[in-house]
């Protein structure tokens, strides 16, 4: 095995030329495919669309049509004024005029029936804008009394109006009409009144697609702009800027085309794979340029230096075993993903999983082989910088402290690990799209609006399927329906019931002179179908369908965390099920049931796959370093900054989500590294001098700068996550940075003070080295 | 006397104007759509017909009605009566044209055992779930439209003009019609609507046309609505033209009958 790396890391740097140009060639290949890499921004891709909740809902929007709305509300002194109402209708024909604009509903689109004496009246609600105070009144009192129109389109103290738009429905692949219409319609609305709100799931999903590429935007330039000031401070030579650059854009290349070529997208997990990806390709690049130069220093130092590049092809071989070991296990740890049940946390893991390992071949081959063919290590003498040499007495310094403080920190670990176990038993689930979002952003202030002064934007809809044909003309089943409804607003989340009963009662009170008495179900099933043949398709298509054996109910709820709605859905779910047992079919579906049940699989997934990858990885240490007390101290200081980032978690009351349950996952791959080559430079020394103090101070020396190095890349790599504009995004990126932080100090002092409290015997690093 | 040559002149212009096949003058697009509103159906007329409504997942509901219609000079009523399903039988309908005004129009449900004259401004409301609408059901003079002829083509095998129609005023629920008209019968068998944003939402077709008691009838037909994914066919079963209907047949007493 020996003989084919001396092999490989020669031939690489014999081979320089072909290999940049085979590089290069396969680079442009791959770079074909970048700008077919679609961008998704449906909420959809977080869902598990093989899942029946999902089927069933695409199943019932195609009968119901879509429950993508778009809810705008103008918030006014008084809705009932001849001057708003004029507004309202201005706005409401300007919005008909919208391209891909299908439906508007407001305060002037809807319809009013009125039964007086022996005429059926069906007008509009506002047929005309009237200027005299009665007849606003009057209008006003129809408005906020129907149960149609209030929290619908006005809110129930007439001060706001609202606009439930409804887009046309295309198949062009990338949804950018809606883009176009959702423009048209704020610039309408901007024009006409500033006090707007908008939001709605079309809305939330345009913001959502709309932060997203701000996010792509910032998070690749200013990655690369810390790299390379690292790099600078690092090395503060500029062929060493170039070098692993060009390695890392690369990787990236090829990762990003595997990426097309699997069929995924970039949707609100997937963007952060490139910045991910940058931050742990470096690694590898700066571990081996930081050993090259000790190894020429050395050679210049003892006068071995024969001026050819066999410095190189020695570190290569020195550390290719260690960079692969460190690469498996930053893959295992994004392979373990796979088993979450979220798509597209599988496919960030797949993708980063088998990038790092393109990363790990371009480390190998394209870097030396730039290297020689730049001279990038051509100097005389490396000019060790004041910072080289005060971080040399720091790491002393460290080791000082480690020497004299074993035990206090032995002692504080146990106690920092018992406070992070209380920490994790408050940790809380939450996957809530609107939550994505942060408080002082537009859209997410624009639903609390709405919810606040109409209804909620989250919607429950009750679908109700029976094998017989009119089974709902039955009066006994709209009696039933009613009871539903009744038991519905019993609940304290539920703001909003809308069924086709509340039409069937409206028209049966308009046939009996608009008395009260009569806004109940009929008892004729006759009835029933006559009322329905005469009014109301139109309006109750979106409730029932032609046949009148699917019904579906609307349930608008005020509440849109999903660990509050849990128990709402099931609760609704289970008197459904009771409440309509001869039906062949009785669910609770809607976007809103999908986030419920994310929740549930997002803890599940979490477990699988953290579980998975710490199994693998600890049982690889063990086999790697041939101890078993090795192998358990190597664990500590893995283990460690995952109980601080859950303990962190549940203290602050950062919720697990779909993004913040990757942090674990994908931190123990990464963290695992520095232990790694920590333990493969303590090993070494070891076996030199036998002596746990003295092998500490060396393994400090020889592996300290670089895994500060590489650790604080990552730590910035992670903060530029950061300033996400979504909430998970921005917390996966700061608690990953803390992770690589406090995995640092794990690696720097735990593991050392562990090594010497302990002492187990080290035996020699794997089979080679 | 120069003065009544002229008028000769201007009579022998307006009669030849006015003459079938109009060898005087090009068939302008006005001239064509009042030869199809004129078109001969005699004086009254009972209908009884099947109606099948297929939404878009192809299910059907099926019905049965009875339509009598008579003409008083160009205005006409008609009463049409839901045979079955069971639980619609006898529901029963009556529009009275009005010159000048929209229908007047009034339902019976017998389940309520009384009758209600229906007042509405909103004429796109679908008349009994059907795809036709309380303005598809009326008749439209043709001066509320500007009419042209846009071409000629064949259609199902009929030699037609092609019409194009556009309202005078806003008053429809439709920016535009185009209808194809057979040559030989001047009835349309193909018309097209179109909605405010010139977006073609529904389409009226003739299957089949025929000829009885010498006049033309379409027998067969479907609307289309192209946005609900939804159609309404109807097939003549039985149709009596002149049979010498009372007046009182059209009245709200019969109604309630």
């Amino acid at each position: 095995m020996q003989k084919n790396k001396v092999k490989i890391s020669e031939l690489v740097l014999r081979q320089s030329v072909p290999i940049i140009i085979a590089v290069a060639i396969l680079t442009l290949f791959a770079a074909v495919f970048l700008p077919k890499i679609k961008i998704d921004n449906s909420i959809d891709v977080f869902f598990n669309k093989k899942g029946r909740s999902y089927i069933d809902f695409q199943e019932w929007k195609k009968q119901f049509g879509s429950d993508e709305l778009i809810i705008a509300a103008l918030e006014l002194d008084q809705v009932f004024t001849q001057e708003n109402l004029t507004l309202i209708y201005d706005i409401t024909t300007e919005l008909e005029s919208v391209e891909y604009v299908d439906k508007v509903t407001s305060l002037t689109t809807v319809n009013n029936i009125v039964g007086i004496g022996k005429d059926f009246i069906v007008e509009k609600l506002v047929e005309e804008i009237p200027s005299s105070a009665a007849a606003l009144k009057n209008i006003r009192d129809i408005a906020v009394s129907d149960d149609l129109y209030v929290k619908n389109v006005v809110s129930p103290d007439g001060k706001v109006a609202a606009f439930i738009i409804e887009l046309e429905h295309l198949d062009d692949g990338d949804d950018l009409y809606k883009k176009h219409a959702i423009e048209d319609i704020e610039k309408i609305f901007e024009k006409r009144w500033n006090k707007y709100y908008i939001s709605g799931l079309t809305t939330i999903e345009h913001y959502f697609a709309l932060y997203m590429q701000d996010d792509l935007k910032a998070f690749i330039p200013f990655m690369m702009m810390m790299i390379m000031f690292i790099l600078y401070l690092s090395f503060r030579r500029l062929k060493m800027i170039v070098l692993p650059m060009a390695s890392i854009v690369v990787s990236l290349v090829f990762s990003m085309a595997f990426l097309y070529l699997l069929g995924y997208s970039i949707n609100n997990v997937t963007t952060i794979i490139p910045p991910i990806l940058m931050a742990i390709m470096i690694a590898d690049s700066i571990h081996l340029m930081q050993e090259s130069i000790t190894a020429k220093e050395k050679a210049q130092a003892s006068g071995q230096d024969e001026g050819d590049h066999s410095f190189l092809s020695s570190t290569m071989k020195h550390l290719l075993f260690p960079c692969f070991l460190t690469t498996l296990t930053t893959s295992i740890g994004f392979f373990s993903l796979t088993l979450s049940s979220v798509p597209p946390v599988r496919e960030l893991g797949i993708v980063v999983g088998v990038g790092v390992f393109f990363a790990l071949v371009v480390t190998f081959t394209f870097l030396p082989a730039m290297a020689k063919q730049m001279n990038a290590f051509s100097f005389k003498r490396i000019i060790a910088g004041t910072e080289s040499k005060s971080l040399d007495r720091v790491l002393m310094g460290i080791g000082d402290f480690n020497k004299k403080n074993t035990e206090a920190v032995i002692f504080g670990t146990i106690v920092l690990v018992g406070f992070c176990i209380w920490g994790i038993t408050k940790i809380k689930v939450e996957t809530s799209v609107i939550e994505y979002f942060k408080k002082d952003s537009a859209v997410y202030a624009s639903t609390v609006f709405i919810e606040d002064n109409l209804s909620g934007v989250h919607t429950l809809n009750i679908s109700l399927k029976s094998s017989s044909t009119d089974y709902f003309k039955d009066p006994r089943s709209l009696k039933k329906i009613e009871s539903l409804t009744k038991y519905l607003y019993t609940i304290p989340e539920v703001d909003k019931v809308i069924s086709v009963n509340d039409y069937i009662k409206e028209i049966n009170k308009s046939f009996h002179n608009e008395d009260k008495a009569y806004y109940v179900i009929p008892d004729s099933r006759e009835l029933i179908s006559q009322y329905v043949l005469l009014y109301g398709e139109d309006d109750m298509k979106d409730f029932m369908d032609s046949q009148w054996s699917w019904s579906t109910v609307q349930v608008r709820l005020k509440e849109h965390s999903t660990v509050k709605l849990k128990g709402v859905v099931d609760d609704i779910q289970k008197y459904t099920r009771a409440g309509f047992a001869d039906l062949q079919r009785a669910d609770v579906l809607g976007q809103t049931v999908l986030e419920v049940e994310a929740n549930n699989t997002v803890t599940d997934g979490q477990v699988k796959s953290l579980g998975t990858a710490m199994i693998i990885i600890f049982l690889m240490m063990f086999i790697v370093f041939r101890s078993i007390p090795v192998g358990f101290v190597s664990i500590v200081p893995n283990i460690l900054p995952i109980l601080i980032n859950f303990g962190i978690m549940g203290a602050v009351g950062i919720r697990l989500d779909s993004a913040t349950s990757m942090i674990a996952v994908v931190g123990i791959g990464i963290v695992v590294d520095d232990t790694i080559h920590f333990l493969h430079g303590f090993g070494e020394a070891f076996k030199l001098s036998g002596d746990h103090t003295a092998a500490m101070y060396e393994a400090l020396r020889t592996k300290g700068s670089p895994i500060i190095c590489t650790s604080m890349i990552l730590f910035f790599g992670f903060i530029i996550l950061g300033f996400s504009k979504f909430v998970p995004t921005a917390y996966f990126g700061l608690l990953s940075a803390m992770l690589m932080l406090n995995a640092l100090i794990a690696d720097l002092i735990v593991l050392p003070c562990v090594l010497l409290f302990f002492k187990p015997r080290i035996k020699r690093f794997a089979k080679v080295g | 006397m120069k003065r009544l040559v002229f008028k000769l002149l201007f009579l022998t212009f307006i009669l030849l104007a006015f003459t079938p096949n109009g060898y005087a003058q090009e068939l302008t697009g006005n001239i064509l759509a009042n030869k199809v509103f004129n078109v001969d159906n005699g004086i009254d007329r009972f209908i009884k017909t099947d109606m099948v409504l297929v939404d878009k997942n192809g299910s059907e509901r099926k019905r049965t009605l009875e339509i009598y219609s008579k003409d008083r000079g160009e205005l006409s009523k008609t009463f049409l009566e839901f045979m079955s399903p069971a639980d619609i039988k006898n529901t029963r309908f009556l529009s009275i044209e009005v010159a000048g005004n929209d229908d007047i129009q009034y339902l019976y449900l017998p389940a309520l055992g009384r009758s209600r004259r229906i007042v509405s401004s909103q004429k796109n409301i679908r008349f009994a779930n059907t795809d036709y609408t309380y303005e598809d059901m009326q008749r439209r003079r043709p001066e509320k439209d500007a009419h042209k002829i846009t071409g000629q083509e064949q259609y199902n095998g009929y030699e037609c003009y092609v019409l194009e129609s556009v309202p005078n005023e806003k008053n429809s629920q439709y920016s535009k019609r185009v209808s194809w008209i057979d040559k030989k019968s001047f009835i349309a068998v193909r018309i097209d609507l179109y909605d405010k944003k010139s977006k073609k939402v529904k389409e009226f077709l003739v299957k089949d046309l025929k000829q009885i008691q010498g006049f033309w009838t379409a027998t067969q037909t479907v609307m289309n609505d192209l946005k609900a994914d939804h159609r309404t066919d109807m097939q003549i079963v039985e149709i009596k033209y002149d049979q010498n209907m009372d007046d009182t047949m059209f009245s709200t007493r019969h109604l309630e009958e």
